[in-house]
């Protein structure tokens, strides 16, 4: 028995050693190392939808969701009006014309009001052009006034299969927009869609608004109204547009920032005289004072951990980003390049910030890898502010300016592609992706 | 063996001409025999008819004599001789006829004197005859004794040649032995010495083309390491071209894929050797490889087989030691 034992690892032994051998007697192979991509957009082409009965609507949805992939920085759609052929089915797709438009992607699709229910029905597919194989297929139904919804979908679908990211697309922005209406300033808190349409008011003032920041959920907004003369911190619920008021302490009521698990709130109070951040449990409103500085502390924003803050102060002298421990409130600085590096925002995996850094003159948007300190500036307008991170991680919307307006840019968080939101509002600017909710 | 055979030969070859020599000398003795014999005879026979004119005949006759006994060449003059006796005969018949009585005196005289004469004549003749038979016996004798002598002194000298040449062959061929062996020494030596200075030379020219060989393979990899370098640059800056890569919360990702070509640069497989663990990155880097219509590969099929027949990529999104 035991000898028998003993022949068998003498015989694994020796395969074992044949095996190193023939392992060291194979020629070193050849290794290429890729560290640069072409670009990070990756090309697709989305045909529009066919609409065999002739019951399809008067809008054409897969532009939203060219516009959606464009928008990421991800992806390159094709121009329809470049397109070989028209392809609705999956027995219609010759990967070679395709390839040859240089596609790496394929989207088709067909779309129909349903005879009974008025809904609008869509198929489509996602095809790899270069492995030449279905990568999804989809059905969905939407109501006739929901479509563009139903678009936000299928982009975050296709770019989810493609990417293995989720999609942002369904998500919303909240922002701040200054009209001049009769000589006097009218200020517009509103939500839309990431793309900027469907655009709804939550509040109107002709007093300014700002710093809006939304709920965990997405259902609320906390933002800061001197529409008492005096700025206050509100909440409101966006479905029922009810609202209620936060803080009005003297001084600065300002910075508001909801925690990641939505129970308490980050705020810049000066009701102590000095502008300081405080905590506050929103169950009871009992406020802690988190820093102790003579210097301006303001701009808090919570790691998605929910044990860490960053904020900026100018206790050396100009405004800087700190990192503060939670539980030993101990604050270092995290930026040292530049004199100027203020309103930093946690990426949703905590990795890195994104913040308002002053390179001579010009004021851009830079992000810190937080693990090596190592800055990239992402953007090279001259007086880019209010970067606010998509909940995916990959795209960043800031304000920038054009001319004598500013206006809402989104970029990709690589440093990518660079799209603007439609300019259909005057001056627009505070900038707040939401989560992606529940 | 061979040098036996050497020494036998010539005495072999020898006794054929000698056996012809002694026919040769038998024949011809004969035949000087047989001419004897009919000029003998002719001697005696034709005698007691004729006149006086013997004398002359005779004297024809003496002159031939010593000639007649001569080799075998002169077989057929042998026979002719007797011709000439005939010729004398008419000139006895002319001398002038004296008177009756003188004349029968005379001739009684003459005839006793004729007879007388012709007595001594006969017993001269007969004595002459007798002795030159002795005479011509002794000859004969002698002659043959002398032919024996001489072929007695002919075959030792031939016999004594023989051994000369016999021995003077075995030294010749000792010596020849001798020298050959000698020779064959020499040659071995001088074998050795080629062999040696050969294969010192073939060492040599090894040692060469060995070195230029090695300096070949030597420029060969050299020459191979551009083009294989060259052709890595190509290689990345087309797979470059070709990926887009997905956006990417992690920066570590890293994929590395193995791929066949064919000589052509044509994608026979690629597949994914180590995954990032991200569905997505691997894809892009598969998408990236297959989107490659044809790899930049070198001509030289050395250079292909030895580094581009297979080989790997690691895509990562961040920097990493080259």
């Amino acid at each position: 028995m035991i000898a028998g034992l003993m022949m068998r690892i003498i015989r694994f032994l020796v395969v074992l050693c044949s095996f190193s051998l023939l392992a060291q007697s194979a020629r070193a192979e050849l290794l290429i190392h890729i560290t640069k991509a072409a670009s990070d957009a990756i090309p697709i082409a989305i045909v529009p939808f066919a609409s065999p009965n002739g019951t399809g609507p008067n809008e054409d949805l897969t532009q939203i969701v060219r516009d959606d992939l464009d928008m990421s920085g991800n992806f390159k759609s094709l121009d329809p009006s470049r397109m070989l052929s028209l392809p609705s089915q999956g027995s219609q797709v010759y990967y070679r014309d395709w390839r040859l438009l240089g596609q790496r992607y394929l989207v088709i699709g067909q779309i129909q009001r349903g005879a009974t229910d008025q809904n609008y029905h869509v198929q489509y597919e996602l095809f790899d052009v270069t492995q030449q194989k279905q990568m999804l297929k989809s059905n969905l139904t939407t109501t006739a006034n929901n479509l563009r919804s139903l678009a936000h979908v299928i982009s975050d679908q296709v770019y989810k299969a493609i990417t293995g990211v989720r999609g942002a697309f369904s998500t919303r922005l909240a922002f701040v927009t200054l009209d001049k209406e009769g000589g006097k300033s009218v200020y517009r808190l509103q939500v839309s869609d990431v793309d900027g349409q469907r655009a709804q008011v939550l509040l109107k003032s002709t007093q300014p608004i700002l710093s809006p920041d939304w709920s965990p959920d997405a259902k609320k907004l906390a933002y800061v109204s001197f529409e008492t003369g005096q700025p206050a911190i509100y909440i409101q619920d966006i479905a029922t547009g009810k609202r209620q008021k936060l803080t009005d302490f003297q001084g600065l009521n300002s910075a508001p920032a909801w925690s990641p698990d939505g129970k308490d709130m980050l705020m810049t109070l000066s009701k102590d005289g000095n502008a300081e951040i405080y905590e506050m449990d929103l169950a009871n409103r009992q406020l802690t004072r988190l820093t102790h500085h003579w210097a301006i502390d303001t701009e808090a924003n919570w790691a998605p951990d929910g044990r860490q803050i960053v904020f900026t102060s100018d206790r050396s002298g100009g405004p800087q980003i700190y990192q503060m421990d939670l539980r030993t409130q101990d604050a270092k600085r995290l930026t040292f390049g530049g004199p100027y590096n203020a309103s930093p925002r946690y990426s949703p995996d905590g990795k890195y910030i994104y913040y308002v850094h002053r390179d001579g003159g010009n004021f851009n948007i830079a992000k810190m890898n937080l693990s090596t300190g190592e800055q990239t500036i992402l953007t090279h307008t001259d007086l880019d502010d209010s970067p606010s991170v998509a909940p995916n991680g990959r795209m960043l919307i800031y304000c920038t300016h054009q001319g004598t307006k500013s206006v809402l840019s989104v970029i990709s968080v690589d440093g990518g592609s660079k799209y603007f939101l439609p300019a259909k509002f005057g001056d627009v600017r505070e900038p707040a992706w939401s989560p992606f909710g529940s | 063996m061979g040098v036996a055979d050497n020494l036998r030969d010539p005495v072999k070859q020898e006794s054929k001409p000698r056996a012809w020599k002694s026919l040769g000398l038998s024949v011809g003795l004969h035949v000087i025999l047989l001419g004897l014999f009919f000029v003998g005879w002719h001697w005696t026979t034709p005698t007691p008819e004729k006149e006086p004119n013997f004398i002359t005949a005779r004297l024809v006759q003496e002159q031939r004599l010593p000639t007649a006994p001569h080799p075998v060449k002169q077989e057929a003059q042998a026979a002719t001789p007797p011709a000439p006796k005939a010729k004398p005969k008419p000139e006895p018949k002319k001398p002038p006829e004296p008177t009756p009585q003188q004349k029968a005196l005379a001739e009684k005289k003459a005839a006793e004197e004729a007879a007388r004469q012709k007595a001594i004549a006969l017993q001269q003749a007969k004595e002459k005859k007798a002795e030159e038979e002795k005479r011509k016996q002794d000859a004969e004798r002698k002659k043959r004794e002398e032919a024996k002598r001489k072929a007695e002194a002919a075959e030792k000298q031939r016999l004594a040649e023989a051994r000369k040449k016999k021995e003077e062959e075995e030294k010749r061929q000792e010596e020849a032995k001798r020298k050959e062996q000698e020779q064959r020494l020499q040659n071995l030596v001088q074998q050795a010495q080629e062999a040696q200075k050969k294969r010192q030379a073939e060492e040599a020219l090894k040692a060469e083309q060995e070195r230029q060989r090695a300096a070949a393979a030597k420029a060969q990899q050299a020459r191979a390491l551009t083009e294989r370098d060259k052709y890595i640059l190509l290689i990345k800056q087309r797979v470059t071209d070709h990926w887009f890569r997905p956006p990417s919360t992690d920066s570590n990702l890293s994929t590395v894929v193995t791929i066949r070509l064919l000589p052509t640069g044509e994608l026979i497989s690629a597949t994914i050797k180590d995954s990032s663990g991200n569905a997505a990155f691997d894809n892009s880097v598969l998408s990236a490889i297959r989107s490659i219509s044809r790899f930049p590969v070198p001509d030289d099929p050395t250079v292909f087989n030895e580094y581009f027949r297979q080989l790997s990529f690691q895509f990562s999104p961040q920097g990493s030691p080259q």
